[in-house]
């Protein structure tokens, strides 16, 4: 009798988990993003303190940002665009001028060239 | 005379050319700098963070060219190689947490010492890291606290400060005085040793109390460091080192303001002020005032459930930071402290039978002195001296017992540090120097002793790979009242995988036994004391190990440790309160020993919210002369949950920070006690275990204010009658030395802290 109960339960278990964690697979993507300090780093990783972000780890000497998002909550181009607005420049998309402005003026990124 | 012209224009032409070849000269100098500056090629070096007189490699410290995009990170030795550039010929290293620093033309091989502090271009840049970290690539275990985790609880004082950690347990020594005291792997906190910027603190008479006499609010960073320590700061950890680094002379905070007040009408300021008076000298001025009158009895027992404190605690430091070689740090720490505890009316200096009343009087002076002096020119090597000298006076009126010590300590330690071949092997040898006198009685009977001890040792540290690296260290210290101390101690650190770190370490440890402050929780007694030992050495072996394994749960970091140790007494002097009316002190005939295993599991469970479970078993247990017993309220185990939540931060730096604990405290063992009618003597029992939560909520409003409220002892557990015939307090069944469970019940309190950078 019990058995039988696992028998139906363990299978149905197995598939609400699996399911679960389909419907929730996020995207882990890693790419360049302009910036030169820790206080870039700072700027980065909070402007992706979002929902939908499950890590945003920024590296300053690889310039490389690595992202665990769903996109369900939010799509990439909205990640991109997040970065942006701080005044950081992606990859994909650069900053306006007026976004650019705004960043610190130690982490004018732009004027240090090499990028 | 053409001769003579011949030879002043031969002279001039020479002079010519002497000219010529100055010419050459100031323009290979002025050359020489932008011929430097264009040089290709590597510079290498290592960096390093804290002070001369404690230096350690920062890993992973950034480093980079000013101005550039080029730069690189240091390795597990805290070495880096970067390229050289025509762009820049100046140095930016920096590392969280620490003050970064830019050197222009640096040279090949050179070393950097980066200042403990968050300041770079004056914005605060902290990244967001775990408040409680365990070091993966240093072979001790070793835990840091820093300044935040110490926030999250009330922690008016290093007692209390242990709340939001797994590994020490606090506990109160009676249920009058409100005194705390530590536990560490299953023992008391007299055998863990503890050190204030690396000088020994707490030891001697102080061994209870002195826990309450560094407050809270003045830690930067509080090291536990389990099992045998290091042989530079002595002969005496048995369980482990704490190691309390105080805000310094250099603090980023110019000024800072705590106030504190309670339910239980405590109240405390906290306040500090730095002076930078120029380049090399630099001052903090520290000032802690506690103050409580209110007489409250919450639990109708007609004694005071919180003792009634005056506290002056002073300090004052200077940092001295010589142009390349020199550096120092010298101090001078005052305290004076009155507690009243007892019955609801008494007064103190009312003697007499009527009132039974506890009166505390201390005072303390301490001056230290820390001079290190580098001597990287010839060879990276250091030498490092540590004086400090103390008097401390204790006088306690218990009922009708009076207890007073003087104790007076000077203490000496020259240590020389450096390297051997390359960077991957140290070697620190010194020698250590104690004199103390202490004069001491309990009513008529002296307890004065007198103790000379001197030593050398020497600690190797070896690094040969990534994967692996000890410290080997021995010492050897002569004692006028005992035997010649042998102290072997031995760390290891083996990387087994990418993310796992096994460590395991061994040594042993002294210290003098101090009959009656070791356990003045006994004073609040009637209890007749029978000290058999009041000169005696108690020694110990502790032998343990840890696995640490950090990983990626749900793309965010988690760790999972397990540690075990084993702490086996060679001597000790059993304090036996097995007999109500009574505490017997006699030497070990047998075995003490305490087992503890520990598993903690942390985890960023969301972003911002951090989460932490742990589980500790403990087996301590003692050969009385009746028999063998497990060690009185000592638990076997324990449990602890801690939740701690930050919201973004908004504007200037203004956020919430939500933390939680809840423990489940263990069945405890009761010695035997008087029945509640006097009518006979109840064995040995078990007191229940419980369910014991506090939380706190702390409102930053800007970067340097905030609030906070909280509330201690949530689940309101209390013990049901923590003083025995407490209506008969001159009585033979009279004692309030028996707790194992919180006096005061739920207890909110709230505070404001203030600071200009």
């Amino acid at each position: 009798m019990s058995i039988r109960i696992l028998r139906t339960i363990v299978p149905l278990v197995f598939i609400a988990i699996s399911t679960f964690c389909n419907a929730q697979k996020p995207i882990e993507r890693s790419f360049k993003v302009s910036g030169v300090c820790q206080m870039c780093v700072e700027r980065i990783e909070s402007a992706l303190d979002v929902k939908g972000v499950k890590r945003a780890e920024y590296d300053v000497d690889s310039h490389t940002l690595n992202v665990v998002y769903n996109e369900k909550h939010i799509s990439f181009d909205d990640v991109n665009a997040r970065l942006n607005a701080v005044g950081h420049d992606t990859e994909f998309s650069k900053a306006s001028d007026e976004q650019y402005d705004r960043v610190h003026h130690c982490c004018k990124y732009r004027e240090h060239g090499d990028h | 005379m053409s001769n003579m012209i011949g030879s002043i224009i031969a002279a001039n032409t020479e002079n010519m050319a002497t000219i010529d070849r100055l010419y050459l000269l100031v323009a290979f100098v002025l050359v020489l700098p932008l011929s430097s500056l264009a040089q290709e090629g590597k510079l290498s070096g290592i960096v390093r963070g804290g002070s001369p007189l404690d230096r350690r490699v920062l890993v992973g410290a950034s480093v980079h060219w000013s101005g550039t995009v080029l730069g690189t990170q240091t390795d597990v030795d805290g070495r880096f190689s970067i390229e050289r550039t025509s762009a820049s010929n100046s140095l930016v290293v920096s590392y969280t947490g620490y003050v970064s620093d830019t050197i222009s033309k640096p040279e090949d091989g050179i070393e950097i010492f980066l200042k403990e502090g968050v300041e770079l271009q004056g914005v605060e840049v902290v990244e967001r890291k775990e408040t409680t970290s365990r070091f993966l690539l240093d072979p001790k275990d070793v835990q840091q606290l820093d300044g935040r985790e110490l926030r999250k609880a009330a922690c008016c004082n290093l007692s209390e400060s242990f709340e939001t950690n797994a590994s020490i347990d606090a506990s109160f020594t009676d249920a009058v005085s409100g005194t705390r005291q530590i536990r560490m792997l299953g023992l008391s906190g007299r055998y863990s040793h503890i050190l204030k910027d690396n000088i020994p603190e707490i030891r001697g008479l102080s061994t209870i109390y002195g826990l309450g006499y560094i407050p809270g609010d003045w830690i930067q960073d509080i090291y536990i460091s389990k099992g045998a320590g290091s042989v530079t700061s002595g002969f005496e950890s048995m369980t482990g080192e704490i190691n309390v680094a105080l805000k310094d002379a250099r603090s980023e905070e110019r000024f800072h303001l705590n106030l504190y007040g309670n339910q239980g009408g405590r109240m405390e300021l906290n306040s500090n002020a730095n002076w930078k008076i120029n380049p090399t000298w630099s001052t903090i001025l520290l000032v802690h005032g506690e103050w409580n009158d209110s007489r409250m009895d919450r639990n109708g027992d007609d004694f005071l459930d919180n003792p009634l404190v005056q506290d002056v605690v002073l300090r004052n430091q200077w940092m001295f930071q010589g142009k390349e070689h020199w550096e120092g740090q010298y101090s001078i720490d005052y305290l004076q402290q009155n507690r009243v505890s007892g019955q609801m009316d008494f007064e103190p200096g009312e003697g007499g039978d009527e009132l039974w009343g506890m009166d505390l009087d201390a005072e303390r002076m301490k001056f230290t002195a820390k001079t290190g002096y580098v001597l990287d020119d010839i060879w990276p090597s250091s030498f490092g001296s540590q004086f400090s000298a103390e008097r401390y006076e204790l006088d306690i009126q218990a009922g009708l017992r009076n207890w007073s010590g003087i104790q007076e300590t000077f203490r000496g330690n020259v240590l020389f540090n450096t390297k051997l071949g390359c960077a991957k092997k140290d070697l620190t040898v010194g020698v250590t120097g104690i004199v103390e006198d202490y004069v001491q009685s309990l009513d008529t009977l002296s307890l004065d002793r007198s103790e000379r001890v001197f030593g050398a040792y020497g600690e190797f540290t070896w690094n040969p790979s990534d994967e692996f690296s000890t410290i080997i260290g021995v010492r050897v210290d002569e004692h006028n009242l005992f035997n010649t101390m042998f102290t072997p101690r031995l760390h290891m650190r083996y990387r087994l995988l990418e993310n796992l770190t096994v460590k395991a370490a061994g040594g042993r440890g002294y210290r003098t036994f101090n009959p009656v402050t070791d356990m003045v929780g006994l004073l609040a007694s009637s209890r007749e004391w029978n000290i058999e030992t009041p000169i005696f050495q108690e020694s110990a072996w502790n032998f343990g190990g840890s696995i640490l394994y950090a990983f990626e749960l749900d793309y965010r970091d988690a760790s999972l440790s397990v540690d075990a140790y084993t702490t086996r007494f060679t001597d000790r002097a059993i304090v036996d309160f097995e007999t109500p009316s009574v505490v017997d002190i006699y030497a070990m005939d047998g075995e003490s020993f305490s087992n503890s295993a520990q598993a903690e599991f942390s985890w960023e469970m969301m972003r911002r919210l951090d989460f932490r479970l742990a589980y500790r078993y403990t087996d301590a247990q003692n050969d009385y002369r009746i028999r063998r017993l497990r060690d009185p309220f000592n638990p076997r185990h324990r449990g602890f949950i801690n939740l701690s939540f930050e919201s973004k931060k908004k504007d200037k730096g203004a956020q919430w920070k939500v933390d939680g604990t809840l423990q489940y405290i263990g069945e405890q063992r009761v010695p035997a006690q008087f029945e509640d009618d006097l009518g006979g003597i109840r064995p040995s029992s078990a007191a229940d275990g419980f369910l014991q939560a506090h939380g706190q909520v702390t409102r930053v409003f800007k970067r340097g204010l905030e609030v906070y409220l909280g509330m201690e002892n949530a689940t309101d557990y209390r013990q049901d009658n923590p003083i025995r015939s407490a209506e008969t307090p001159f009585s033979e069944a009279f004692d309030a030395s028996q707790v194992w469970a919180p006096i005061f019940g739920r207890m909110a309190y709230a505070g404001l802290r203030w600071t200009l950078f």
